[in-house]
């Protein structure tokens, strides 16, 4: 079949990544055709009273949270992966946890923090203090924890392009007679600007989409004009509308970066880095770096896990844990099953990429983010009524299958499905910026010598590309573990995962509970750390 | 190596879906299948009771019942949901405009729940009952300068008023009453002085405006009881303290009545199941699941044979608003919109 389609010119390799592609955007059409809907009454309401207000809030919490989020983590990823640290590798690891904790759990536990009658109330109570007043519940609180919980989001992307940087770079522009911070300011950062750029995107995204934090923190955004269009004025058309033009604004933004950054890239620049050897940091920079290391994890681990065990210690024990078994299967299985789809799907587009760039390819690169640009559930109605409409057209086929009406419908395979679209913004952001750096020669080579394709990629590409694919399959599987509207909405009967569960405490002001399966949530992230980091051993080159 | 991977990717598809056929093949038995946004964990023990009793198995899908009416609608008559429960008339109210579901017909439950507790077409019944109240601190409040929710937006209350976002349906059916008994005009008014009145912007759920309350932050909170009830039983220790320190307020109780929302049940219109749907809907409202409600839950219970728990009944007796509930449900958009005028976040 593939045959056929390499005598027209086209490659099976960018066959299957249109048909990916095409998966990936028709929920979306449904989304968009609503765009050209009449305008309808609540949407003019909403205009008239909130909106400049909500999108205000929305680019306030956008714009703290990137620029703190960006600093942070470029920090963090740029000295873990050019110096040398005491206990670096573990380090590393625990800055990457942060990730495995929802901010809108985060916003409950810094709440339960700093509201009256919160820890702080208690501790100082404890030693005779007069209680403090800070007040979180407002946007300075949602930027700092959005902050605190979304920057590993730019730590891992930036780390995987960092480790790659090609060590010459640095030494012609020392030789040049920049110093450090010159080299890294003027040299260093445009370079890495596609990197920094993908992950702030997703840290962007993460905050723009967010209802479950700003709505207990009381500050109106943009996806709260979605969910009160929906929600308030049962004006499910208007919502959609709404959240079509956020997506269609996501994507211009994003193609016009991608053809404006083109000439900036290092597409053919070396590929096989320093072979790891790392510098001495000097003192004022070990102070610095040991200082901020410790206060973040305290303020993005410690505390919250402290609080989020004492609260599980008072959690009334009864029924907590009844399933357990099967949540924690439902969570993991679905976690590996997205994870896998979405680091193929992920390899097989920037392969598209690498191999032969066109417009096309490149529109593809950012389409892939159509999923992650508006709130989950708008995402879900999208994915139920395209799968809706292909189980009604396979209706007849079931029939003699003897298969239920909605066979697809009501099957874990559209959780898969929407959860792989959802996720393969975040993993093609990591495996791109792998891709980033390594230009066609090792491949030619290869090819030149004989190799065939799966060789080429397997004994090639793959062992370069790995610490990408390992940062995207982490960024994958601790966001599904996490998940929680497509979820909900999609899953079928009896089908719970730890955050479901969550969700299911939470929701009802039983936070001593949820906090049982946010810290499971916590665990099962670090087992999937450990494991993923044996994996990643022995493969720097 | 594409084909390689395609190879991987299809083995992945195959295996899933024969893992979900693998779960569907299971023999003919009698099941209702649930669609709630009531997530308690007492629901699912009532639900495990009913299957001891009757065999018939029951399946659960939670989420937020706006999706899940969307999810309904977009399944139309291939739905395999039997029986929709949703934590706010409105909810129901809806369901019904968009032509979800069906009239139950059962003696039973009409036996069991009053009829302003009912759809007048019989279209949905409330399981629970549940009040938004006036609580106060009780070492600076004098119960007797409370009246009524309109009274809180006079000038003697101006910053020392609490209550949750706008966003939280239990505001929005509060709203959605006074358009229903006094029209949208003086509703306005109410939500514009209420607004007036606020110690802070809205933020925090209910339990955190009675910890307001009680920190000194402001006076009074208008927030469900049985949120009270859990403060009160909590684990933690400070948090029953501070429970100790909220005074209830049914308010309107001279005049129109104390608001309240239900949650309710009712059949899909494309269910298939509906003889095991209406034997649940029967149990939930019969006396023992009625009792697990009132107890576990501190909501009140909808079967006038069922006594509320000994915390509501010290609360008082409750004169209700004599509005039809759907009503509710009717106004809600309406009382979204003046949130929306008079600012109240």
């Amino acid at each position: 079949m593939f045959a056929r389609f390499k005598e027209r010119g086209l490659s099976p390799l960018f066959v299957i990544v249109t048909l990916i592609i095409v998966a990936i955007v028709l929920p979306s059409v449904f989304i968009f055709i609503r765009l050209f809907h009449p305008v309808t009454e609540s949407w003019l309401h909403i205009k008239e009273y909130v909106l400049a207000d909500y999108i205000h809030n929305s680019l306030v919490l956008v714009a703290g949270v990137s620029v703190i989020t960006g600093i942070l983590g470029t920090f963090f990823a740029w000295s873990l992966s050019k110096y040398q640290w005491r206990f670096g590798l573990l380090l590393e690891s625990l800055l990457f946890l942060p990730m495995a904790i929802p901010p809108y759990i985060a916003g409950y536990v810094y709440g339960g923090i700093f509201t009256p009658f919160g820890t702080l109330d208690r501790i100082l109570n404890q030693v005779g203090k007069e209680p403090i007043r800070v007040d979180i519940l407002s946007k300075g609180g949602a930027i700092f924890v959005f902050s605190l919980f979304l920057t590993p989001d730019v730590f891992l992307v930036t780390k995987v392009f960092f480790e790659k940087l090609p060590k010459n770079i640095e030494e012609s522009s020392r030789l040049l007679g920049r110093n450090q911070s010159a080299t890294f300011f003027r040299v260093i950062l445009p370079m890495s600007r596609g990197a920094l750029v993908g992950g702030i995107v997703l840290v962007m995204l993460e905050v723009l989409n967010d209802y479950g934090l700003v709505r207990y923190f009381g500050i109106p955004t943009f996806s709260t004009a979605i969910y009160q269009t929906w929600f308030g004025m049962s004006d499910v058309d208007g919502a959609v509308r709404l959240a079509a033009s956020l997506m269609s604004i996501v994507i211009i933004i994003l193609l016009m970066e991608q053809f404006f950054r083109g000439r900036g890239r290092l597409s053919q620049a070396r590929a096989i880095s320093d072979g790891g050897i790392k510098k001495r940091a000097s003192k004022v920079y070990k102070v610095v770096f040991y200082v901020l290391t410790f206060v973040y994890l305290s303020l993005a681990l410690i505390l919250p896990i402290t609080q989020l065990v004492w609260w599980s210690s008072i959690a009334k024990q009864t029924n907590v844990m009844r399933r357990f078994g099967s949540i924690l299967f439902n969570t993991i299985s679905v976690g590996v099953i997205v994870t896998i789809l979405v680091v193929v799907c992920g390899i097989l587009i920037g392969n598209l990429n690498r191999l032969n760039p066109s417009i096309l390819s490149k529109i593809y690169a950012r389409i892939v983010i159509l999923g992650y640009s508006v709130p989950a559930s708008i995402i879900a109605i999208g994915v139920l009524v395209t799968f809706i409409s292909v189980d009604r057209s396979l209706s007849g086929l079931y029939g003699i299958l003897d298969l239920k009406n909605l066979f697809l419908t009501s099957s874990k395979f559209i959780l898969i499905f929407a959860l792989t679209i959802r996720f393969m913004a975040i993993g093609f952001n990591s495996i791109e910026s792998g891709f980033s750096k390594m230009g066609k020669k090792h491949y030619e080579a290869s090819k030149l010598l004989g190799r065939d394709e799966w060789y080429t990629f397997r004994y090639v590409d793959f062992p370069i590309l790995k610490p990408a694919i390992i940062s995207a399959a982490i960024f994958a599987f601790v966001d599904v573990l996490k998940e929680l509207p497509l979820t909900l909405i999609l899953r079928p009967f009896n089908f719970d995962t730890l955050a479901t569960r969550v969700f299911t405490y939470a929701g009802d002001e039983m936070i001593h509970e949820a906090s049982v399966y946010s810290l499971i949530i916590i665990g099962v992230s670090i087992v999937a750390l450990i494991l993923l980091s044996f994996i990643r051993k022995g493969t720097r080159i | 190596m594409e084909e390689t991977n395609e190879k991987i990717v299809s083995m992945i598809i195959v295996a899933v879906l024969l893992v979900s056929v693998a779960g569907c093949g299971v023999e003919e038995e009698k099941v209702v299948n649930i669609y709630t946004d009531r997530h308690y964990d007492t629901d699912q023990d009532l639900y495990d009771k009913f299957t001891e009793q009757t065999g018939i198995v029951v399946n659960v899908v939670k989420a937020d019942s706006d999706e899940l009416l969307e999810r309904l609608k977009a399944e139309g008559e291939n739905t395999e949901a039997d029986l929709l429960v949703t934590s706010d008339v409105g909810r129901l109210f809806r369901a019904g405009e968009m032509d979800l579901i069906k009239a139950f017909n059962s003696d039973v439950v009409e036996s069991n729940v009053p009829e302003h507790l009912r759809a007048t077409d019989d279209l949905w019944t409330a399981l629970t009952v549940r009040a938004r109240v006036i609580t106060y601190a009780l070492d600076r409040v004098d119960p007797s300068t409370l009246s009524t929710y309109e009274a809180l937006t006079e000038p003697e209350w101006e910053g020392k008023v609490l209550a949750r976002s706008s966003s939280h349906i239990y505001n929005q059916s509060l709203l959605a009453s006074f358009i229903a008994l006094n029209g949208e005009e003086a509703a306005k008014e109410w939500a514009q002085g209420l607004v007036a009145n606020m110690a802070r912007t809205p933020e925090g759920n209910d339990r955190d405006q009675m910890k307001a309350v009680v920190a000194g932050e402001g006076d009074v909170a208008i927030v469900n009881t049985y949120y009270l009830g859990k403060l009160l039983n909590s684990s933690d220790e400070v948090e029953v303290e501070v429970g100790k320190q909220i005074g209830v307020f049914f308010p309107n109780q001279e005049t129109n009545g104390t608001h309240i929302n239900i949650s309710g049940a009712a059949l899909t219109k494309y269910g298939t199941n509906d003889e095991a749907a209406i034997e649940l809907l029967e149990f939930l409202t019969g006396s023992e699941a009625q009792n697990d409600y009132a107890s576990a839950n501190y909501e009140y219970p909808v079967n006038e044979a069922v006594a509320p728990s000994d915390l509501l009944k010290s609360f008082g007796e409750l004169k209700i608003q004599n509005i039809a509930l759907s009503l509710l449900g009717e106004y809600n958009d309406k009382a979204v919109k003046i949130f929306n005028e008079v600012g109240w976040q």
